[in-house]
């Protein structure tokens, strides 16, 4: 009588356990799953333009990117002849920003696109928390 | 009779008076001295309209910092010697994640303002150690050099000085990164 009643107690405490576990993970995908872009959201992207430039181009190109719709921010350095920008998605595409630059500049110019190695072997201050881990397990798991 | 009774009646009083008087007193006892902190001298904890988000409000403490912080991303972003630790900013251009950019200037901005004495603000992250040692964080495709480092604080003060933060404050900042050179190059 003893030993069922104990078995009872044990079957549903790991019962319950196991509930709560289920509860939150869910609760963790939840929070941490991928969000659609808002009108908040921001992009980088990048263009590598393939000649030299001078700063009177960078200057001209940083003004001509900065008056694109959907553009937040723009940075051209010259000496490395990279063109950096965020835009909000929801207003306009890294592609069509590219595809705008080529029409208007007669440079040599390409999207820098990372590969697969490149991101995972970048960005030293990622967040790892304890439940941001959690949601890379279960997104893996998924 | 009465007066030997009203005699020590009136010393209690008295002497109750005086220390209730003085324990009311403002200038009774000696002020903590508090120092301010650097992140008090970025602006602190007055809350002020973040521009980046309508209708939000920010601490002007992180809002400096986030503007230096954006700033020396995108410094960092064209920048050849360093940049290959930081694909990840564009990552959003091939998967769809778009946390890339955010992601990166959330936890170096929080980093920061703890840093240079936030309160009300935690950074979960990794410690500097681990983040930069390649057998703990496999995002680290090496080990940074110094010069890596010396590229990361000429980045960082490009990055101030596009937000004009004054010299004084930038030498502050630069101390304080400079206290982590012996956790990043390991």
């Amino acid at each position: 009588m003893k030993t069922k009643t104990i078995k009872k107690v044990a079957l549903y405490s790991i019962s319950v356990f196991l509930f709560l576990v289920v509860v939150l993970a869910v609760h963790i995908y939840w929070v941490y799953r991928p969000k659609a872009p808002d009108v908040w959201s921001k992009t980088m992207a990048r263009i590598d333009i393939k000649q030299s430039i001078n700063q009177q181009e960078a200057v001209r190109i940083t003004n001509w990117m900065s008056h694109q719709d959907g553009i937040d921010h723009v940075l051209v350095n010259p000496d490395t002849r990279i063109v950096v920008f965020t835009f909000f998605p929801l207003k306009t595409s890294g592609d069509k920003v590219v595809e705008n630059f080529r029409a208007n500049f007669d440079l040599k110019a390409d999207r820098f696109k990372p590969s697969q190695a490149d991101l995972a072997s970048s960005c030293p201050v990622a967040a790892s928390s304890f439940t941001y881990k959690v949601y890379k397990l279960i997104e893996h798991i998924l | 009779m009465k007066r030997t009774t009203f005699f020590p009646i009136a010393v209690i009083v008295t002497m109750s008076a005086i220390i209730f008087a003085s324990a009311c007193s403002k200038n009774s006892s000696p002020k903590p001295v508090v120092k301010a902190t650097l992140y008090d001298s970025l602006g602190g904890t007055t809350m002020v309209a973040d521009p980046a988000h309508s209708g939000m409000m920010i601490e002007k403490g992180r809002l400096g910092i986030r503007s230096v912080i954006d700033s020396t991303i995108f410094v960092i972003a064209a920048d050849n010697r360093i940049n290959g630790h930081f694909t990840v900013l564009l990552s959003e251009v091939t998967h769809g994640n778009l946390s890339g950019f955010t992601e990166l200037s959330d936890n170096l901005t929080t980093f920061v303002a703890v840093a240079t004495g936030a309160k009300n603000y935690t950074y979960t992250g990794m410690n500097m150690h681990d983040a930069h040692d390649p057998a703990v964080n496999n995002r680290m495709n090496g080990k940074a050099t110094s010069a890596d480092f010396d590229a990361f604080v000429t980045d960082l003060v490009a990055g101030a000085n596009k937000n004009k933060l004054p010299a004084n404050l930038i030498n502050s900042v630069g101390k304080i990164v400079q206290t982590l050179r012996s956790q990043v190059v390991q």
